[in-house]
């Protein structure tokens, strides 16, 4: 998928974010631009979850700017912010799909909460975001009776169906299995060329991104140290990604 | 009745050294910053709440799911309780009364305290320890899965899909259940009364009845019932605001969940007996 040269998607200028004397970005840049998937990659603790929360306004940061869709997020009122939320799907690492709720009210509820579609639109709808993600027959269960990886795959229909301009992946592949994870990525891949949505997947499985990203971003110590093609990122030059990605130097 | 040697307003006193009394307690287990903002989050939330009411027509199921749900589960445990608290209360009043031959009062005495006070206190302690413990424990789990950020993030109001339809719920269940204690605690006492006190069943239930009939000055309705079941009222919705609250602000996976329901039980219980004497107060005084 080819990036389009026009105003970005998602930009982070000079993101600092602290937790008590522990400082988790320091100074993060980055850029999305529309129909694009970056990856995020670096070790555990290093902030990659941290800045996905700032693109959503989860998080405040202490100092610098989170742009999304030419608005800076920090600056939203309430409303505001709902509106920007309502353009954007968010993939949790553990799916986060509402326990005591079908598969079918998980995916209808986004739906159901906006009150623009009639309960017949809103079935079909849920119906076609179920054979989008290849989970058909399991709209009647509950969370707790599917599978990791089906958790999974109907987290990313409910972060579809609504659907949004970029979508958010906390760690997709966290807990699932290769073959699982194969299927996951092989899907995120498929409805980023399917559907041109813009997407931004903070993962640390080298085959995840290689898979799905355009582009891939290293984070280390709380700043963006590689950022490159996927292609060429896999083939480092910079002694810290080589460390990380296990090549060794010549 | 105020002994001569104390002045007219020690009751008053009392309440206030009391009430000082338990915020001295919990500003020092807690803290101050934690005890106010623990305090003003639930305030906000109340309000936030009351200003969703008009949400509840959209929240219709998920209502009747929670009042199904809270009344069946407990409706076993508070018929039991009843049925006891009743026993009790007859037999301790009862063996007192009979020293003086007064053991025909028995009807009147258990309506009356158990219609103004025990009904409604011990059907809000129940609700509290079972229904109220669970939906914390429920709201935690939410929590500490993320299932309450994802809500966020889908622009869901949280408050009026989750909070509302359980603070309603109890708001409607625990005077019911109220009503279901009250008359089988006054059952309970006349069981006590006629096998152990030699009260004919008759005149119990006459007596009962009859005292528990006398209307209110400012409203003209069974004051004994009405006053009993406004309390219930305001204790269902403390008891489900306080879980609710618990819960949301659970942190840090099984251990922060069961944090907070133990905080949510503790909380509610203290809310309940407090509060419970500052509408015994207002209502009866």
């Amino acid at each position: 998928m080819s990036a389009s040269s026009t105003k970005p998607v998602v930009r982070i200028s000079d993101l600092h974010k602290s937790f008590a004397d522990q400082v988790v970005l320091d100074g993060l840049n980055l850029e999305v631009q529309a129909g694009e998937c970056l990856g995020i990659m670096g070790g555990s603790g290093t902030g990659k979850s941290v800045a996905l929360r700032h693109v959503i306004g989860l998080m405040q940061p202490d100092s610098g700017r989170v742009e999304v869709f030419g608005r800076e997020v920090a600056g939203l009122s309430a409303n505001e912010l709902r509106a920007l939320r309502r353009r954007v799907g968010y993939v949790f690492q553990e799916g986060a799909l509402v326990g005591w709720m079908t598969v079918e009210d998980n995916l209808a509820l986004p739906l159901r909460e906006r009150g623009k579609l009639s309960e017949p639109q809103i079935a079909e709808r849920v119906a076609e975001a179920l054979e989008t993600v290849h989970v058909v027959g399991a709209g009647q269960k509950f969370p707790s009776e599917i599978s990791g990886g089906m958790k999974k795959r109907v987290s990313i229909a409910r972060a579809l169906i609504t659907k949004p301009e970029l979508v958010l992946y906390d760690e997709p592949n966290a807990g699932l299995d290769p073959e699982i994870s194969r299927s996951i990525n092989a899907l995120m891949r498929e409805v980023s060329e399917k559907l041109g949505v813009t997407s931004l997947v903070v993962e640390h499985r080298v085959e995840c991104l290689r898979r799905v990203a355009d582009r891939v971003l290293f984070i280390h110590e709380g700043k963006a140290l590689v950022n490159d093609i996927t292609a060429s990122f896999f083939q480092p030059s910079h002694p810290r990604l080589m460390a990380f990605l296990g090549h060794e130097q010549e | 009745m105020t002994p001569d040697y104390l002045p007219s307003w020690w009751p008053q006193l009392l309440t206030v050294l009391f009430a000082a009394g338990v915020a001295h307690a919990a500003w020092h287990s807690a803290g101050p910053r934690a005890l106010l903002e623990e305090a003003g989050s639930r305030l906000m939330l109340l309000w936030a709440v009351f200003a969703r009411l008009h949400h509840l027509p959209k929240r219709r199921n998920w209502l009747l799911s929670q009042v199904r749900s809270a009344a069946i589960s407990n409706l076993y445990v508070i018929s039991l309780v009843g049925v006891f608290i009743g026993m009790i209360f007859a037999l301790q009043a009862g063996i007192e009364l009979a020293r003086f031959g007064q053991q025909d009062q028995i009807g009147p005495l258990v309506a009356a305290g158990i219609a103004r006070e025990m009904g409604p206190f011990i059907t809000a302690l129940v609700l509290a320890s079972t229904y109220g413990s669970a939906m914390a424990a429920e709201m935690g789990t939410m929590a500490v899965s993320d299932e309450l950020t994802a809500l966020e993030v889908m622009s869901i109001d949280r408050v009026s899909l989750l909070v509302l339809p359980r603070v309603v719920a109890l708001a409607i269940v625990c005077p019911a259940m109220t009503v279901i204690s009250d008359m089988i605690g006054i059952i309970g006492g006349g069981i006590v009364a006629s096998t152990q006190l030699g009260v004919g069943w008759d005149l119990y239930l006459d007596s009962a009845i009859t005292s528990l009939a006398g209307l209110g000055e400012t409203f003209p309705v069974p004051k004994d019932i009405f006053g009993g079941l406004f309390k219930s009222f305001c204790f269902g919705i403390a008891v489900a605001l306080i879980s609710c609250a618990s819960g949301i602000s659970a942190r840090g996976g099984a251990l922060g969940v069961g944090r907070a329901t133990s905080r949510a039980v503790r909380d509610a219980t203290i809310t309940i007996i407090v509060a419970n004497y500052f509408l015994t107060w207002m209502i009866y005084r």
